[in-house]
Formats: structure tokens, sequence, C-alpha cells
């Protein structure tokens, strides 16, 4: 579209972006507010005590508008910041809080004395009270063991996070108001029987619950509109005057109404998103299909001649860069799988509409030259036969433009996932993706994650009858010495086994895990922006979304048991060039002193380089697991359903491996993104590692996958390779291939920006599924981004 | 000309993006014609294979000298050195050289294995107008290979395009040409005698080869590289630009400036480059000599 903005609008975009530019802060405010309630309300029902906390939260957390800005509502106290959420985990902050500003992986400014004490008491009141306690306390400790090790970042509240992983219906909000909202619930609460009945009574309840968490975000609007009008009338700049008194008009009106603008929907929007991270921090909520339910207002604005594309740009930047000022703050365990300071609050772009056609408008490319400002979180691009080509054209340059930061996923593959766990097509084309690469159609579906199985240790340990050499225990079951092996199918036999014990194991993690937020933590506004929650009078976390629920595990290091598996194959049981003794000794020694076998595995075929010998044994192991993990369903009813992902989870699963058949030595990190071939292997080239992907069946993984492919800056330098680049892409998703992200940068900056971090402040680079500012990792993992899949040749 | 016919390939590139229109596969022949100065790709001029050796890579262990039946491999300083005459490039010590500091340069395909591979990346081709792009060392010079894989390729409607220097008399090599479906033909010069001296031959029969082309109206697309000092003669690239512009079926002109990626290659295979490595093409310069074809009214890029 190219719409060209003034120097005034650009010069505002520049400020909102170096204003967003601060160092990261803890903020301890919803941790106090959230407890302070909670000491108040002790003995009531916890629908009504969550309700509360949120009202008390949102009553009280500290206001602020910034220079210039547009939209606003701080999702914390502070710029840039990062909440507390102790009645989740409560075992680590006070642990941790010293060495938040000095720990390798993620930190943040150091933390106030005054804060830390706050932090002391909140965490001293959640003591046996929080999420993970409660899950302690469910699952013996004796059944615990694989929890970790085998499965890592297993429940939601092990890591601090809530029951956010979702996609709401923002439409809904933007449709009703709170005002409506609250109309559907007392229609409901009208149509309930006599209250003398208990179970009337308690639904009752819960919708009384719900219309405090939606009043407590109108609260937070006015609170805005105030600060706003206060501001106004101390502003000297007739210009700036103008602006906040029209945010003040602004929050008084929305969310309680429905918005009359776009500028009114984005507030909205963003208020309503706020709210929802404020009750369920975490994997936070997505903004789901936003060239979609902005779309009507922008067409609306347009045709009445309010505002022009420029006006619209400006709105869509400012929307974006406002989304940077939050993020997680994890444990140094957590934070070594889901690195990155961020909130993964997805914009989806592009896609389906309910009929079938393509769902590209000019909002969708506007969002594309806004994300080009930089500093945004994920933008999602669907796309599939039907996308028009000049829009992916645009799609791609704006991902070359950030550096690769866009990911691009087939709708086809997506919809037929979708349809697969038997959603019907209208909800399947409605898809959007959640958290990283989740797909989630808002409002309509719960498609939560639960958890990494580091499926490389689970092959360790069929290799050495159960024990993990790394770790030093026996952990799976006596499977027999590997020495001892005499063909294929027994080592693979060995392995699946081993997965198998494993199983039920994980499902009880997982569900208990759901189950604790269903117990101690529903999720009333969430409830409120799904479809059905308030007629059912019943939460999301309590299975209101049945029957369109999954629960997935994701599986990580497919490719290293597929290349593994291809070693075994050929070179012990075809070739016969080594004996499985011979092997061992080898992986036990880590290769030292047998160079020359190294070599030989080396040269064997590898995932990713479209080698149908190999692929298709990764292809097995996804059959495999996938099917094993779908016997047992989840928690309410939920399917069950596997993801291929690793986000950085692959550094810390790898330190628990030993030295693997497929010439990976002991300690290393495995296999990144989940089916993106192990770093470095895929050596023929783009069309080769994609076709290898693509071949996977994907409806072994339905809640999402990753292909990361890096690529030299100079193999996008002009149009037509950028053409070729959205052609490839094209091609990926033709295939079946469901999500691919390009990192393009070259290793000598990110050399650069380790030597000069001061300036490279703004280097966003993919971190697997998502993107963080590259400084700001670890140098290991600086260095695990260096050593990832290069094809500077193309 | 059987379907057995064996080609002797040093390199395979998938995905690539440049070699012509939309998304290709590129294939690289081993034996060339020509002895450019600048070659950047020397292990394809040999019609032979050619065993590289990097030094660097060598850690001296010695188990290569064992291992080689025609005893051509010693280790002295503690770094393999390869004796080429005795070399017949069988390939064992690379199977057994960990350090990766020996590895043939060249393996032998037949067309069917070749076309195998080469369709792999059909759904790639047809989605983006792309094709099999077939280079060298010099295509035209392995008809036996190349006409049969042709043959395959365009029953399986795949696009096919011949990067050639043009150097070529026989009627098979000829073949080659008339049967493709886009040619990147290099140009090197328009003096007969420098020409000869830069390249090893005369460009006489280039030119011809170039008209006959374009009077069949073949989609070509002109490669030229831009070497200081050997052809970038600013009256020579003037004269080469009026006489390109008499062929009508030139779709696009590519210029090619000058670059060292293939230095390293010229030691490894015990070769010596004689081009001084400092060489660049300021950006200027570049830009003057795109806008002079731009002039022409060829469709100028630089770079492939």
């Amino acid at each position: 579209m190219n719409v060209i903005l003034s120097p005034s609008r650009l010069e505002r975009i520049e400020m909102l972006r170096q204003n967003m530019l601060v160092e990261p802060q803890v903020c301890v405010e919803k941790a106090l507010y959230t407890t302070e309630s909670f000491r108040s309300t002790e003995g009531a029902p916890i629908e009504y005590r969550r309700a509360r906390a949120l009202d008390h939260v949102l009553t009280h957390l500290t206001v602020g508008i910034g220079p210039g800005e547009l939209f606003v509502g701080r999702p914390t106290g502070k710029v840039r910041g990062g909440p507390l959420s102790p009645e989740v985990n409560s075992t680590w902050y006070t642990k941790e809080m010293d060495t938040f500003h000095t720990r390798e992986q993620e930190n943040y400014a150091e933390v106030p004395e005054a804060d830390k004490q706050i932090i002391r008491d909140c965490c001293a009141y959640w003591h046996g009270k929080s999420l993970f306690d409660h899950w302690q306390a469910a699952v013996p400790d004796d059944m615990k063991f694989a929890n970790g090790p085998i499965i890592g970042g297993g429940g939601f509240c092990l890591n601090t996070q809530y029951y956010g992983h979702i996609s709401t219906d923002f439409g809904k909000m933007l449709e009703k108001g709170v005002l409506g909202l609250y109309e559907e619930i007392d229609k409901t609460i009208q149509s309930l029987g006599t209250f003398g009945d208990v179970e009337n009574f308690t639904k009752e309840q819960y919708l009384r619950a719900m219309r405090i968490s939606l009043g407590a975000v109108v609260k937070f609007a006015h609170r805005y509109a105030d600060l706003a009008e206060q501001m106004a009338s101390g502003e000297a700049d007739a210009q700036r005057k103008a602006e906040l008194e029209r945010i003040a008009e602004t929050c008084r009106w929305v969310p309680e109404h429905p918005p009359r603008t776009l500028y009114e929907a984005i507030q909205s929007t963003w208020f309503t998103y706020v709210a929802l991270n404020n009750e369920a921090w975490g994997a936070g909520p997505s903004l789901s299909r936003v060239d979609q339910y902005l779309y009507p207002f922008y067409q609306a604005d347009k045709a009445a001649g309010r505002i022009t594309d420029e006006d619209a740009l400006e709105y869509l930047a400012c929307f974006l860069i406002k989304q940077n000022g939050q993020f997680t703050v994890y444990s140094t365990p957590a934070a070594k799988i889901y690195g990155g300071l961020c909130c993964r609050l997805g914009n989806t772009i592009g896609g389906l509409k309910p009929d079938g056609t393509t769902a590209v408008n000019e909002l969708s490319y506007l969002m594309l030259e806004a994300a080009r400002f930089g500093l945004t979180e994920d933008i999602m691009v669907l796309t599939g036969q039907d996308t028009p080509q000049d829009f992916l054209v645009e799609a791609v340059e704006t991902a070359k433009i950030l550096r690769g930061k866009m990911k691009f996923i087939g709708h086809d593959v997506l919809v037929r996932q979708m349809l697969h766990d038997g959603r019907p097509l209208e909800i399947a084309r409605g898809c959007a993706i959640t958290g990283c690469n989740s797909p989630s159609v808002p409002g309509w579906s719960l498609d939560l994650p639960g958890g990494m199985i580091n499926l490389p240790l689970i092959f360790d340990l069929a290799l050495h009858d159960g024990y993990s050499p790394r770790l030093g225990r026996q952990m799976g079951p006596h499977t027999g010495d590997a020495r001892t092996f005499t063909c294929f199918k027994q080592v693979y036999d060995a392995f699946k086994e081993q997965f198998r014990f494993f199983v039920p194991y994980m499902h009880l993690y997982k569900n208990m895990d759901k189950k604790m937020f269903a117990d101690y933590s529903p999720c009333p506004l969430q409830s409120a922006m799904m479809q059905g929650c308030i007629e059912k009078a019943t939460d999301i976390t309590r299975g209101a979304m049945y029957p369109y629920m999954s629960y997935s595990m994701s599986l990580s290091g497919a490719p290293n048991i597929g290349d593994s598996l291809c070693t075994i194959k050929k070179l012990i049981f075809e070739d016969g060039t080594y004996t499985m003794a011979q092997l061992m000794d080898a992986l036990d020694r880590n290769f030292e002193g047998d160079e020359a076998m190294l070599h030989q595995i080396q040269r064997l075929p590898k995932f990713g380089n479209d080698e149908p010998y190999v692929d298709q044994l990764v292809d097995d192991v996804l059959a495999f697991t996938s099917g094993e993990i779908e016997k047992i369903p989840g928690f309410y009813g939920a399917k069950s359903t596997c993801a291929a992902a690793t986000i950085t989870g692959n550094i810390p699963m790898g330190a628990d491996v030993g030295a693997l058949p497929d010439g990976r030595l002991a300690g290393e990190p495995i296999a990144e993104g989940g089916i993106s071939p192990h770093q470095g292997r895929n050596t023929s080239g783009i069309t080769a590692t994609m076709a290898s992907v693509a071949k996977l069946d994907p409806m072994n993984f339905r809640h999402g996958s990753v292909l990361n492919i890096r690529i030299d800056p100079d193999a996008v330098k002009d149009r037509s390779k950028l053409e070729k680049l959205a052609m490839l892409v094209r091609s990926f998703h033709a295939m079946g291939g469901y999500l691919v992200q390009f990192n393009i940068v070259s290793t000598d900056t990110l050399r650069q920006a380790q030597k000069h971090p001061e300036q490279y402040k703004d280097l966003l680079v993919r971190v697997s599924t998502y993107s963080a500012y590259f400084v700001e990792l670890s140098e290991q993992l600086q260095n695990d981004i260096i050593a990832r899949l290069s094809f500077g040749s193309v | 000309m059987s379907e057995t016919a064996r080609g002797l390939i040093f390199n395979k590139v998938q995905g690539s993006f440049v070699d012509g229109w939309g998304i290709r596969t590129t294939i690289f022949l081993k034996g060339c014609p020509l002895t450019c100065k600048w070659c950047c790709n020397p292990e394809g001029q040999s019609f032979a294979p050619v065993l590289k050796v990097t030094c660097d890579k060598c850690d001296g262990c010695g188990r290569c000298e064992s291992l080689c039946p025609q005893k051509a491999l010693t280790v002295r300083d503690g770094i393999v050195v390869v004796d080429r005459r005795a070399c017949d490039v069988c390939g064992q010590c690379a199977d057994f050289c960990w350090t990766g500091a020996l590895e043939p340069f060249g393996r032998y395909y037949t067309v069917d294995e070749m076309f195998q591979f080469l369709q792999r990346d059909a759904a790639f081709y047809t989605s983006s107008g792309g094709g099999v792009t077939i280079g060298g060392g010099e295509a035209t010079w392995h008809p036996g290979f190349v006409l049969p894989l042709m043959e395959k390729l365009h029953a399986a409607g795949i696009h096919v395009a011949i990067d050639t220097c043009g150097y070529v008399d026989t009627p098979e090599g000829l073949q080659v040409l008339k049967n493709a479906d886009l040619l990147l033909f290099d140009i090197k010069g328009m003096d007969p005698a420098r020409h000869l001296e830069n390249t090893g031959v005369s460009n006489e029969l280039i030119w011809r080869n170039l008209r006959m082309l374009g009077d069949m109206g073949k989609d070509i697309i002109i490669r030229m590289p831009i070497i200081p000092g050997y052809t970038d003669d600013d009256g020579e690239i003037r004269q080469a630009a009026e006489e390109l512009s008499k062929i009508r079926s030139i779709r696009r002109v590519d210029i090619l400036p000058v670059h060292q990626f293939g230095r390293v290659k010229y030691d490894q295979i015990g070769m010596e480059y004689t081009v001084d490595p400092t060489l660049t093409i300021p950006e200027e310069r570049q830009q003057a000599i795109k806008a002079l074809f731009e002039d022409y009214g060829f469709k100028t890029q630089i770079g492939g």
C-alpha cells in the first residue's frame, strides 16, 4: 500500500520506540494487591476471591501515560514491567530476587529493598497455598521423578504461568462492550431456577464474579480517563492537550460501551488485553486476528471520511509498540526454556474468512507496514493458495526489515488439523495463532500446551537399560542391555517401551496442573470473553469449552531420534560396519578416540536433506509418540494432542542427555524447534529442508511445530529475491508445511552484537519460535543462535 | 547417448534464488574448455575428479598415508601432501579423514540418478516458475550426459536452463544449447586477443553461437564478469552493449562484479591464483555499467 507518514508522525513513533527501550523492571504491585485482596476474602468462594483480587489490582495499579502516547494502559506499574505471581508459585521469588539483575539469563533492574520486603511478605502468605504447592501436594513424591528431566516445562503453575495461553474473542467485546456483556450475564441469571437449588446458586455466584471482573476493566479505563484529563489541564502544548482530551474521552467510553471508531476499538482491545493478562499472566493471551476484528471499524471510519490510511498506520504502529511494555518473570530454569523477555501476545493477520475466501484486507497490509517500525511483539501471517502474492511479498519484505521476525503459517494444513479434532469448518477457518505457534480459534476453542518431552533422554534410557548416565539414576524400566541387541527392531522397541512407561506420568503432571487451576484459580474475565461460558455459567478452567478443547504435549528432539535410528539401522545392522557393543562403547566415551566412527556417522543421511531413508524414521517416531500420547484424554475430556517445538528448551534438555548415535555429543543442545533439522545438519539447501519437514504428517503435531531457517540478508536483498522467498513460503505451505520463520541476519552482525551489546540493544532475533532482544540472551544462547542453520549461498 | 551415461558433478545447490527464473536446483558438471584467470570454481575446470586438500583442517594423523592404494599421500611437517600425478581420486582417504581435510571434488551420477535427484524439488519449480540449471564447468562439453538428462526433465515438464561459456562447435554440444529453455550466457570481452589471453580461447565461436541462439529466439540472460584489468575496458564494454543490442531475445543482462570467494580453492587443488586478490569495483562504477546497459534498453541487474 505504501502509505507515507509525515515527519511529525514518524517522530512520535520513534519517540515511543525509544521510550520502550528501557531496562526491564520487576513490578511487585500485582502480587501486593492480589495478596492484600486474598487476605481480606478468606473463606469466600474462590471465584469471588479471584474477581475481587482482579478488581483490587486494577483499582490500585499505578497508572501512567508516556509522552506522545495515543493508546494507554500499562499492564504493570512500570513502563516495561514484569509482574510477580506468587499465588501461582511462591517457591522461588525470594531465592532469586537478589540476583535478578546479575543472573546470566534474563536479567532485570535490581529490585529495591522495599520491594523485596513486599515479595517476602507475599510469598509468606502464599506458602502452602499457591497453585504449585497444591500441585506438589496432589502428586505423590515418589511419582514426581520424571517431572523436570523427562517432561520439562511441565505444568503452567510450575513455571509461574497462568492459564493464559488462549485466544479470546476480542470481537465480542467490541461488539457488545462491557455493558452488553452485563446484559448477557443478567439474562442468564434471570433464567436460572431458584437459588434454593445449590447448583443454581453456585452458578449465580459465579456469574456475579464475572460481573465484578468485567467491572474492574471499566474502573481501570476510567482511572486512565481521570489521569488523561488531569494531564490535559496542565498541558501547554495545544496538540498534545487535544490528544490527551481525546484519550480521556475514549477511556471514559470504552471498553464499557462498544467503540465507535477504529481508534476507540484499538483502545478497547488493549484495555481488555491488559485486564486479561492481569487476571492470568503467563504465556499471555493472544491478540488473535487483529486485522479481522478491527476491520469493520476501519471500513466505517474510511467510509465516513473520519480517518486516512496515514491515521490508521500511525494507530497500528503505536499499538504494536505499546505491546512491548510487558514480560513474564521466569525462574532461572524456566527462563532457559522460555527465554526472551516477552509475553508472546501474537498478532495474527491474513488467513481465511469463515466462507473460505482470503481474509487479507487493507488492515492486513497496514499491519505489515506498521510492524516495520520495529519493536513489535509477534506477527503471525496465515498464508495459503489464495493469499495475494503481493501481500506475501510485503510480508516477506517486512520479515527482512525486522531481521526475520515474522512467522508464516499455512492455513490449509491448520484448518485440516482443526477439522481432525472435530471443529466445524467455519470455526476452523477462524483460527489464530496463540503463544508461539499453537493454533486455536478465538472464543471457540481452548488449546493449551502442557510441557515438553525430552525424547533424546528417553532414547538414552533405552540404550542404557532404563538408566541415565548423565543424571546417574535408574529412571525407566529395564529394557535390556543394548550391547546385546541383535536387530534394529530391538533397539526401537526398547525406546518404545521406555516411552510408553512415561506417558501416564506426563499426563498425570499435566492434567493435575489443569485441575489445580479449576480448583483454585478460575478465570471469570477470560471466560466472559469466550463463547458459551456465560450461558453455561461455567468457567473456562472447568470444561466450559468442551468439546473444543485440547491439551497438548510437545515432542522435542524427534530429529535426533530419527538420525540416531538411522545410524543404528544403516551402520550397525545393514552395513555391519560396527557392532552395537562398539557403538555403545563410543557413546559412553563421548566418541573420544572414536573420531573415525563419528566421521562415518556424520556422513550418513540426516533429517532435513530430503532423504527418504531418514525422513521416514523421524515421521515414524512422531507418529508413534503422538499416538501413545493421544490414548489418554486430558482433564474435562479434552483431547490429547501433540506439538513439535522446543522454544529454547533444547539447550537445558540437551544438558541431561549423553552422546547419541546421531553423533551429537553429550550435553550439547538437542535439535531446536521440534521439527527443525538438528543445527547445521541440513546442508542441502532450503528446499530440501522444507521438503523433509513438509513430508512429516502434520496430524501428529496438531498443536504446532516450528521450522527455523536462517537466511543471509544478501539472499533477500532485492525485490526479485523477495518474491522468490515468498514463493518458497507458498510452496512449503502447498506441500503441507505448517510454520516457517526466517532469521535474516548475518553471523558477523551477531558476533558484533556480542562484543558491543550496547550498540545492538534493538537487535531482535528469533529465538526458536519467538523473538527476543539478542543482547539480553545468555552467551550460550547467543552462540547457539550463531551456530544454527545457515544457508549463506542461496 | 544411453541413459546410463554418467556425468561428473562437483556441486549441487538446491533452492537457488539465482541461476535463472524462480526457485532452481543447479548442478555443476566438471570440465570446461576455458581457463578464465578469475574463475571462482577452478575445481570445475579439469575433466577429471580432483582431491581437495584443506591444509588448515589437517591434524597430521597420518592414517591416509597407509590407506592410500596409490601411495600418493605423505605427511610432511604435520600436514598432508598430495602427489597429484599418483592420486587417482578414489576417495578412500576422505572416507576416513574425520577432520575433513581430504575431500574429492566430483562424483559420478548416472542420468537416472541425477534425474531422480532433480525432480525432488519439482513442487518448488512449479509454484515459482523455476526449474533446473545445468552449469559447470561447461555443460555443452558433456552432451552424452546432458542431452538425455534434459530429455527426461522436459518429459517431466521441468524448465531447464543451461549456464554456458558458449565455446562449443560439436553438433551434440550445440544441441544442448538449442534444447535449453533458457541460456545463461557468459560474455567476457570483445577483443579476441585479450579474450584468448584471459580465458585460453578466442571469442569468435562464442559470439557466433550467441547470434545463432538469438536468431532462434532463445531466452537469454547475459552474464558479464567485470574484472578490473581484464574485462573492464570502457570501450569494450560499450562495444559489447552495442553488439548485444542487436540480439533480440536477450531478456536480461547481469553484471557480475569481481569477487574473491573462489581464491581459497586454488590452493586446495594445487593451482595458482594469478589475479590480484585485492581487486574490487567501486559501487559507482558498477552503477555506471548498469546504467550503460539500461541505456541500450536492457533489463540489467548487478549480481546473478
